[in-house]
């Protein structure tokens, strides 16, 4: 164990009994065990998941291919909606004391 | 400053230390049989630094066994171990600390029947020098008590104390000396 006169002759503590056996039963499950994989690793395995991933890309890209490219939907015509007010607005947005055409009250009506 | 104060010290044993590096690269392969290898040229040290570390048989088989559960879980990175024996030692020593944190609120006072060291044979002389070496052992602080094991008992370097236990070389050296001179009024009767 050691040259010091104070070891001198001695040697590590005797390992218990079954402590190998247990020990090494205990490794070797370890071993046994499959190896656990991080989760991209897992994706990239599943033959669900490339399937899935290449199906998106197939459509990215046949979108990408078919839409047009300045396809924005065409906003109507502001004159449209100047031309041609909708008469149930236009009686509400109407002020009866600042119409031009209001009548004025007639004398002595206060009601 | 620890090699001038390893110059002064016995030779130590690092037969082990070396022959441990086929049995990881065998192990890092999926040879499953290097674990016996392993544990044949380790066991005891490994089991000895836990022992002396938490003072508690329990505890240091709970820590042999997770040293080497955390081996085979970790075989793939084995081959890039440069020191075998250093990182043995140190991922018990790592073990022994957590199990002595875990177990500090149950235990009230220090266990000193731990046979620390064993006599080879069977001369019963022998036998009583190891039991009273055990109890002297026993009064020593763990991190003194754990110095003396790693470089007596499994050959380390001071150096290589201190990557084990992440103290400096110095202080390792330091702790490994007062260890002996305690030791040595401890058993001022006995010798």
């Amino acid at each position: 164990m050691s040259d010091d006169p104070l070891l001198r002759g001695f040697e590590p503590p005797v390992v218990p009994a079954r402590l190998r056996e247990d020990t090494l039963a205990a490794a070797r499950a370890v071993l046994a065990a499959a190896p656990r994989r991080d989760p991209w690793a897992r994706l990239a395995a599943s033959p669900a998941a490339r399937l899935a991933w290449a199906a998106s890309v197939a459509a990215l890209a046949a979108a990408h291919v078919l839409l047009p490219r300045d396809g924005h939907v065409e906003a109507p015509p502001a004159s449209a909606t100047i031309a041609r007010p909708d008469p149930e607005l236009a009686s509400i947005a109407r002020l009866p004391r600042i119409d031009e055409h209001a009548l004025p009250a007639p004398e002595g009506d206060r009601s | 400053m620890a090699g001038h104060l390893e110059a002064e010290l016995p030779a130590r044993d690092v037969s082990w230390a070396a022959a441990l590096r086929a049995p990881f690269d065998a192990l890092a392969g999926g040879n499953s049989a290097a674990l016996e290898a392993i544990w044949d040229l380790s066991s005891r040290r490994l089991y000895g630094l836990a022992l002396w570390r938490t003072g508690c048989e329990e505890d240091a088989r709970d820590v042999v066994q997770e040293v080497f559960v955390r081996l085979a879980s970790r075989r793939r990175d084995l081959s890039g171990i440069e020191t075998p024996h250093v990182w043995l030692l140190a991922v018990t020593h790592n073990a022994a600390v957590d199990a002595v944190r875990r177990s500090a609120r149950r235990r009230t006072e220090p266990l000193e029947s731990a046979a620390h060291v064993a006599a080879p044979g069977s001369d019963p002389e022998r036998a009583t020098a190891a039991s009273n070496t055990s109890r002297a052992l026993a009064q020593l602080p763990s991190p003194q008590r754990e110095a003396v094991l790693l470089h007596h008992v499994a050959g380390c370097s001071f150096r290589e104390i201190a990557a084990i236990t992440g103290v400096p070389a110095f202080t390792a050296a330091s702790r490994c000396r007062l260890a002996l001179a305690r030791l040595r009024r401890l058993m001022g009767g006995s010798r």
